[in-house]
């Protein structure tokens, strides 16, 4: 048995074909998975900083690899929907603050950055035209852009 | 066959023959692969990375030249082996043919969507390939012909122009500069971006959602990357 580090699409097919076993990332445990849930209940204004594609390589690796896992997989898919969740409620609160110069979205993943784009987008973009279209000095209050969302 | 002939196999396949070869190809297909989100994101045409897309297709040919040369050799001998390999080459192909093609067609739509703006200004038509201005060109002329022979012909003189910019609306669509755009500092930046009044300073890591005109410069500099 021997360790090499190989992108993870050739590191699946190769799980596929039953030539190697997958590693789990670090970060793919109970204990790190309960820490960052803990951080993430505590501090309500900043996210915990989990890996850029967190959501993506745990499924990939819940999906096709969970027999190479040393703890048990159903226990680490419901701490990953737990903290998916805590993350999302938050990042909806967030959206409170939007507005139409910029916006703070610091240790957000590429999949929950993706979730929220087209409705962040759309409403600073609307704000922004709304703002062009008032007199500069008057201000445009948020309550006149159609806030209306559900995800 | 182990797992360590595969990955050497791997490496000597699609990456061959020295290290710093093979680093320098997935060094490409990094760059491939920003060049892709940053087309994909910004709302403006970007220039075509002309050297980049030649090395990548060059190598698309030779792998795929090698698929073909192989797979007939695979019908007569009963080896196993080069089938994974084989497997591999392919999926490593496919990926790479969906950016270089949703890349293509990413451009390939701004340039259907911008064509005249695009056609009237010398610094965007730098952007093109030779490829894509033979195509932007051909596109506009069988779409005017087509407006002039379907209805243009039967409206009245003044209102046959495409591009008329008179009466305080331009028929002409350019990019909007000021679309906000999702980004990731990648290092800390010196001087504070001023939005409304607002000074920001950027610590590398950060991710921001504003206006792509502000952080147009920054994004060419690479040091902040669009997400």
């Amino acid at each position: 048995m021997k360790r090499a580090e190989v992108p993870l699409w050739l590191g699946l097919i190769l799980k596929q074909q039953d030539r190697c076993n997958i590693v789990t990332p670090s970060w793919l445990s109970i204990n790190f998975l309960k820490k960052a849930y803990q951080e993430e209940v505590t501090y309500t204004t900043r996210f915990f900083r989990m890996p850029w594609n967190w959501l993506e390589i745990s499924k990939m690796i819940l999906d096709k690899a969970p027999d190479d896992m040393t703890e048990p997989p159903h226990q680490i898919r419901a701490l990953i929907q737990d903290l998916r969740e805590v993350r999302l409620i938050k990042a909806r609160r967030g959206l409170k603050e939007l507005n139409e110069s910029y916006m703070q979205l610091d240790n957000l993943s590429l999949m929950e950055i993706n979730e929220l784009r087209p409705m962040v987008v759309g409403v600073m973009d609307q704000l922004r035209k709304l703002q062009v279209g008032t007199n500069e000095d008057e201000e445009v209050s948020d309550e006149e852009a159609p806030l209306s969302y559900d995800i | 066959m182990d797992i360590d002939d595969i990955l050497k196999a791997f490496d000597q396949e699609t990456s061959r023959p020295q290290r710093s070869q093979s680093k320098l190809y997935s060094q490409d297909y990094d760059s491939l692969k920003k060049a892709w989100i940053n087309e994909r994101t910004s709302p403006e045409l970007l220039h075509y990375e002309v050297d980049l897309m030649e090395r990548i297709l060059k190598r698309i040919r030779q792998q795929m030249e090698f698929i073909e040369l192989n797979s007939i050799e695979l019908q007569s001998s009963e080896e196993k082996d080069i089938k994974l390999l084989l497997v591999i080459i392919e999926s490593e192909l496919d990926r790479v043919n969906f950016v270089v093609r949703s890349y293509l067609r990413t451009r390939l739509d701004k340039i259907d969507k911008f064509t005249i703006y695009i056609h009237n200004e010398q610094q965007e038509l730098k952007k093109l390939s030779p490829e894509e201005t033979e195509y932007m060109n051909r596109h506009l002329e069988i779409l005017v012909e087509l407006y002039n022979k379907q209805f243009l012909s039967k409206l009245p003189e003044s209102l046959h122009t495409l591009d008329d910019t008179s009466g305080g609306i331009s028929m002409i669509e350019s990019p909007d500069l000021s679309k906000s755009v999702f980004i990731r500092v990648l290092k800390d930046i010196e001087i504070p971006i001023v939005i409304g009044g607002e000074e920001i300073d950027m610590k590398q890591d950060e991710i921001y959602v504003l206006s792509y005109r502000l952080v147009k410069d920054l994004i060419q500099a690479e040091e902040v990357a669009l997400i």
